[in-house]
């Protein structure tokens, strides 16, 4: 990912001569990774009211044929304006979008989301004006919204979202719409996305800040900008709270964005769209007072652990672990890894997760304690306490969830995070787990959490940094035997599957314990019947979790030929890289190991007819093999398909992908018998 | 030893053990309904078990109202399995939120949700709802199984009326009726134990007409206006009072439809391009407000926006043939591609689609006017073949829509591949859809983009390690409902290696996943025919130096459909040629056994009809 932070500000020192308030601006823009010499170029008139035949006449995008749609331009405007004798945040936002064909259609519809907080104080849309145009016998007809048909829905206690429909959009149009946001929650600068669904011929936003807080800010998906300035507003100064300043207005711009279309195997979409994100990092008060909100990991670290919801809430639960300690868990001379798993299960069992993510508790430890149910945040920082009042060396680790986006540890954002883990310190190295999830084993973490680093937020002079990618290989064992008799019409296997690690919790999840809904899936899928089918260890989730059954599938034929295909429908069938190349990692969130065995008894007056070749590949990234071994009684095949890292870099996709090729093609081969004649 | 074989053994009865227990039940379900001064009260208390985590999610309840219903939640409470109480939720734990149903822009409902959850099996979550309302077509659906996989242990449904109240209702004889008069009021009493859920299976009858429902209408209503639900005539005349005044069209509109027309004379052509005119200038939105589930916005409405639902956009392509002196009607359908059928003897509300009839020179045109994409006068899979209710200021009626006929193939493909020695190559593939296949893919061909229909195209044909290159769609007769498509692959493996020999299959049809008979438990329904026809053609190299063995030829028919099979030599590439029709009908449980036979001897022998090509 490319990104570049920067810091915003509109500083002012403040010299306490009675009578005379001096400003003075800094403004400066820390580039913390390396930025090559980036394209000054033009910016663009984007006034409303401005189409031209020539526009409506457009019907493709030439830089993107495959466009439904395409912006023309979009800008963001983000100022500080009074309201009711409080500063808020107004936002104004005005698009042009040519629509090309039904499919576009769509971006007629405009949803602005609003947010509400406990205590009254909510954003609010102010103004919207909006217009369709449409060449109409050669003549531009131009239609303009009606802004009473403005909808509110209620999406939670939080949020809503306003809705409106431009009028008269069909193939060929041209909408644009602009609206007003104001805000008066100052940690939430409103974020900007260059990138869109579909392309993007220029984006531009244009943030003026007024001295009372400076902001951070990181570009995401991108190096750099194609076009920013900034500069002190001429004209008159403001007063605001008693200080006089100039706002300072810093305008970024990007053009020819290309359509960010649904990719597979990414782990967000979130990390990858070109996007400009805020964090407030001080408050600087007209007395001269600062406050820092987070200006480095440490800070951050610190403001955590004195945060009510975080390390208050930790600190909070001591007395009601405690308790639990001294009437239903109660230790005597176990070991230290005894006792965690001990803990860890209790919490998984005593409290049910009720799936929501979060760093921050949501409720009182009693409230849990009552409730016996909360969000990852209640269930794992009460665990910790639990852990701390057994004398264990326990410590919350903050995370990014998959799925949630990377974390750039060049500079601390609390916006990476979203999910809190546990950190337990053994002599002999230290164990990560989540008590959210009964379905994984104490010391591991489920694939929700494996995505990026975490940090241990603790109150250690240097950060602690985390990876929480698995470096356990999962492993799938397949056992098949056949007995084939040729007067049948129908071929008798037996199949033993053993998984382990994250395979093995996947499976779990996939195949649940009831062995009757197993049994009419598989005779869904690939088999004629099933008997003596058994699931063992749903719950022992320190073994391997077993399925074992007996089965029939068609016995393949050619005239008097047996034709079998060794390793069943298991192996992969088609290549599942598909893409001709890749620009994001690959992930399988472990290494992945997975064998078969198969043994096919030769029938009384059979040999074998075929045996394929051999396959043999092994080399850094993983090693894939088949094998043939015969006597008059047994043909035994194996096949081995290890994939050595959890985490592929892009530059070995099309090595990956020629690779499983091979394997689809050796794996599935089929092995003839025939009549001794 | 012994003792693990004991472990295992319990492990397994255990597991059976759980398996024969449903994941929740609902105990208690009891609804009482009263009626006083124009108001309805239906106050609603359930109790449900829940037995292990699978039945976790259905606690999570969800009680939707509209604007202006007055709905309380008095209690929701968690209590143990012997009904000792652990927790009772705090008004806070019950959220509000606006239900905007998928597709619709706004509607102004909502859902009052709660989602009460404990860590010890088996516990219970009571609660206990009331709701009043003033205006409704309804004084009680009522149906004692709610959900998939929930048995209801007892419920009962009671509805207190006064004495001279009249009322319609419907229920089945699964649930007994009892009626008990008062003092000025009646009680009616519906009672059920140990009601199981219905199974849900492939082809079956849709949900709607399985679930056991008591219906209980008034025979006067106020919905924006008085009327009746004394005849299906009474209704759909208070739907015409409803849509009276809103076809009025604004003088540019009208000037707009001159000009579209002029010089037309024949109706069909006048029809034809005026819908035409609705499907590329006005879009599907919904948008329902107060009594917008049941009165359309006028036509200058959707002038203006160039959008509208269902009711708008007909009302609008009524009132455009209303100016050209067109005669039209709006007609009320229950919509979907499972037909619900109408309980014909109690006139109500039993729709939640309209479409427009024209009557044409002795017969009608139907106009599903959401479409951007049916030819005029195509009534598609969403509501073929049941019955609608036809309005009409003096005259409204129930009438039949018409059924999907197949007389040529829903989709003819001829299947021509050139590969080399490895089973690599190319694919071209000549396509004629008609019917459902053509609404499918002419859905996409109009309102997707080239990703999302390749997509699509992939999902379509039966075809692996195949990627798909290009794709062409021609639609010859825009009156007709028929697509011409054209695309080309990269294909790999598209033949069997089997020692030295090459083995070519038949393409598989489409599979339609039956119960076996003795699990089946519900008839099968096919509400229209499918009608499949393959030509696949195989090319490769120096196909005269094997031998080629062919398989015999197959035809099965049967009442159900037919299937046919065969291979042949042609110009030195390999051809099999096959067809299957599947006809539509209801077919009873008692001949089921011999459908299944059939689809699985289909899928049997497309499967084992193998070209055999061996080396000399």
């Amino acid at each position: 990912m490319n990104s570049v932070i920067h810091t915003l500000t509109n500083n002012f020192t403040l010299h306490f001569n009675f009578y005379l308030m001096k400003l003075s601006y800094f403004f400066f823009v820390v580039l913390v990774l390396s930025v090559s010499s980036s394209l000054f170029g033009q910016r663009m008139e984007t006034k409303l009211k401005n189409v031209s035949r020539e526009e409506l006449k457009i019907k493709e995008y030439l830089k993107d044929p495959l466009a439904e749609a395409y912006v023309i331009f979009d800008t963001g405007k983000t100022t500080f304006v009074m309201r009711n004798e409080q500063l808020v945040i107004q936002h104004i936002r005005t698009s042009k979008i040519k629509i090309l064909n039904n499919e576009g259609i769509k971006y007629g519809e405009i949803s602005v989301p609003l947010y509400r907080d406990n205590n009254r104080e909510y954003e609010e849309l102010i103004r919207v004006e909006a217009y369709s145009y449409n060449l109409e016998n050669g003549e531009i007809e131009t239609t303009t919204f009606n802004d009473k048909e403005i909808f509110e829905e209620i999406i939670n206690d939080h949020w809503t979202r306003k809705k409106f429909v431009i009028p008269n959009v069909k193939e060929g149009s041209i909408i644009e719409y602009r609206y007003v946001m104001e805000t008066p929650f100052f940690f939430n600068l409103p974020d900007w996305e260059f990138q869109q669904k579909i392309p993007v011929s220029y984006s531009e936003y244009s943030v003026s800040v007024v001295p009372f807080y400076v902001y951070q800010f990181i570009l995401k998906g991108a190096p750099d900008f194609d076009y920013r300035d900034a500069k002190k507003e001429g004209g008159l100064k403001r007063r605001v709270y008693g200080v006089d300043f100039n706002d300072l207005t810093t305008v970024v711009a990007m053009k020819d964005l290309q359509a960010f279309r649904d990719e597979s195997y990414i782990s967000s979409v979130d990390d990858y769209l070109v996007s400009l994100d805020f964090q407030l990092s001080r408050i600087q008060r007209p007395d001269g007072s600062k406050t820092e909100i987070m200006t480095n990991w440490k800070d951050l670290r610190k403001d955590y652990l004195s945060n009510p919801e975080f390390g208050g809430y930790i600190k909070k639960s001591r007395k009601a672990a405690k308790k639990i300690l001294e009437s239903e868990l109660v230790f005597t001379d176990e070991k230290p890894a005894e006792k965690i798993q001990k803990i860890v299960n209790f919490a998984k069992t005593e409290f049910k997760w009720n799936e929501f993510y979060g760093k921050l508790s949501t409720q009182s430890p009693k409230s849990l304690l009552s409730k016996k149910s909360g969000n990852v945040a209640d269930i794992n920082l009460f665990t910790i306490a639990l852990l701390r009042a057994a004398g264990m060396d326990a410590n919350p680790v903050i995370i990014s969830s998959r799925g949630h986006g990377k974390v750039e540890t060049s500079y601390p954002f609390a916006s990476f995070f979203n999910y809190v883990i546990i950190q337990i310190k053994l002599d002999n190295g230290m164990l990560l787990t989540d008590a959210t999830d009964k379905m994984i084993a104490f010391n591991r973490l489920p694939p929700r959490c494996i995505n990026d680093k975490g940090l241990v937020i603790n109150d250690a002079e240097t950060e602690e940094w985390l990876y929480t990618i698995s470096e356990v290989p999962s492993k799938t064992v397949t056992i098949i035997k056949m007995n084939p008799d040729p007067d049948k019409e129908e071929l008798d296997v037996q199949v033993i599957r053993q998984k382990t690690e994250i395979d093995g919790y996947l499976a779990r999840q996939r195949t649940g314990e009831n062995s009757e809904a197993l049994k009419d899936k598989l005779v869904e899928e690939d088999f004629n019947s099933i008997s003596n089918i058994k699931i063992k260890n749903y719950d022992n989730l320190r073994s391997p979790f077993v399925v074992a059954f007996q089965g029939k599938v068609d016995q393949e034929r050619l005239n008097e030929q047996l034709v079998f295909s060794p390793f069943l429908n298991y192996p992969p069938k088609e290549n599942y890289f598909t893409e001709p190349n890749r620009t994001y990692p690959i992930d399988f969130l472990a290494p992945n190991f997975e064998s078969f065995t198969t043994e096919i008894m030769i029938p009384e007056g059979y040999k074998v007819a075929y045996l394929p070749e051999p396959l043999n590949i092994d080399d850094k990234l993983v090693s894939f093999n088949t094998d043939y071994q015969t006597n008059d009684k047994v043909l035994t095949v194996t096949g081995n398909m290890n994939f050595k890292m959890g985490l592929y870099a892009p530059k070995y996709y099309r090595l990956l992908k020629a690779h499983v090729e091979e394997v689809v093609a050796s794996f599935n081969e089929k092995i003839i018998l025939e009549k001794v004649e | 030893m012994k003792v693990r074989i004991y472990l295992v053994i319990t492990l397994f009865c255990f597991s059976i053990g759980l398996q024969s227990q449903y994941p929740a039940e609902l105990l208690e379900f009891h609804k009482e309904v009263s009626l006083k001064k124009n108001k309805l009260k239906t106050k609603v208390t359930k109790l449900l078990q829940i037995n292990n985590p699978d039945g976790d999610d259905y606690t999570d309840t969800y009680l939707y109202f509209s604007k202006g219903d007055d709905i309380k939640v008095h209690t929701v409470r968690i209590e143990d399995a012997q009904g000792k109480v652990l927790r009772e939720l705090k008004k806070k734990e019950i959220k509000i939120q606006s239900s905007v149903a998928g597709g619709a822009l706004y509607t102004d409902d909502f859902v009052k949700y709660f989602k009460p959850k404990w860590h010890e099996y088996p516990y219970r979550i009571y609660y206990e709802y009331t709701r009043v309302v003033d205006k409704f077509l309804f004084l009680s659906r009522w149906s004692p199984v709610t959900r998939r996989d929930v048995p209801t242990r007892s419920g009962t449904l009671t509805v207190t009326l006064p004495e001279d109240y009249s009322v319609n209702m419907s229920y089945p004889d699964a649930i007994p009726f009892s009626r008990k008069e008062l003092d000025q009021e009646i009680i009616y009493t519906w009672k059920v134990s140990n009601m199981l859920p219905p199974d849900l299976e492939a082809h079956g009858p849709a949900l709607e007409s399985i679930l056991p429902t008591v219906l209980v209408v008034p025979q006067n209503f106020t919905f924006g206006l008085e009327g009746s639900l004394a005849t299906w005539n009474d209704y759909g005349q208070w739907q015409y009072r409803m849509n009276e005044g809103l076809r009025e069209l604004p003088d540019s509109e009208k000037q707009k439809i001159d000009e579209l027309v002029n010089g037309l004379t024949d109706p069909k052509e006048i029809i034809a391009i005026l819908y035409r005119y609705l499907q590329e200038n006005h879009r599907y939105i919904l948008v329902a407000i107060d009594t917008g589930g049941l009165k359309p916005y006028p036509a200058s409405y959707v002038c203006e926006k160039r959008y509208g639902d269902c009711k708008a956009l007909t009302n609008f392509m009524q009132a455009m043939l209303d100016y050209v002196k067109i005669p039209s009607f709006y007609v009320k359908v229950y919509a979907g591609d499972n037909p619900v059928p109408l309980k014909t003897n109690i006139p109500g509300q039993q729709f939640n689609h309209v479409i427009l009839g024209v009557p044409v020179e002795g017969d009608t045109m139907w106009l599903e006017n959401t479409s951007n994409a049916h030819p005029s006068g195509y009534l598609g899979t969403f509501t073929q073949n049941r019955k609608g209710l036809l309005v009409d200021p003096t005259d409204s009626r129930l009438i039949d829509l018409p059924p999907l006929i197949a007389e040529k193939p829903t989709q003819h493909s001829i299947f021509n591949f050139v590969l080399d020695d490895s089973g690599k190559g190319t694919l071209r593939i000549a396509t004629t859809v008609t019917n459902q296949d053509f609404e499918s893919l002419n859905y996409y061909r109009n309102n997707k983009t080239v990703t999302k229909i390749k997509q699509a195209l992939t999902y379509y044909f039966p075809l692996s390690n195949t990627a798909l290159v290009d794709f062409e769609f021609n639609q010859p007769d825009r009156s007709r409902p028929t697509l011409e498509l054209t695309t080309n692959w990269r294909t790999k493996r598209q033949f069997q290696k089997i020692g030295n020999r090459k083995v070519f299959a038949s393409l598989p049809f489409s599979t339609f996943d039956l119960e076996k008979p003795e699990e089946r438990s519900q008839p099968v329904v096919f509400n229209y025919p499918v009608f499949e026809s393959f030509e696949v053609n195989y090319e490769i190299p120096d196909l005269d130096k094997y031998k080629v063995e062919l398989p015999a030829p197959v035809l099965i028919e049967t009442p159900f459909g037919s299937l046919s099979v065969s291979a042949s030599v042609i110009d030195g590439a390999l051809k099999i040629q096959q067809e299957r029709i599947i006809q539509a009908g209801a077919f009873s449980l008692e001949i089921y056994p011999e459908l299944y036979d059939f689809m699985e001897n289909t899928e049997k022998v497309t499967k084992k009809f193998l070209i055999i090509c061996t080396p000399e």
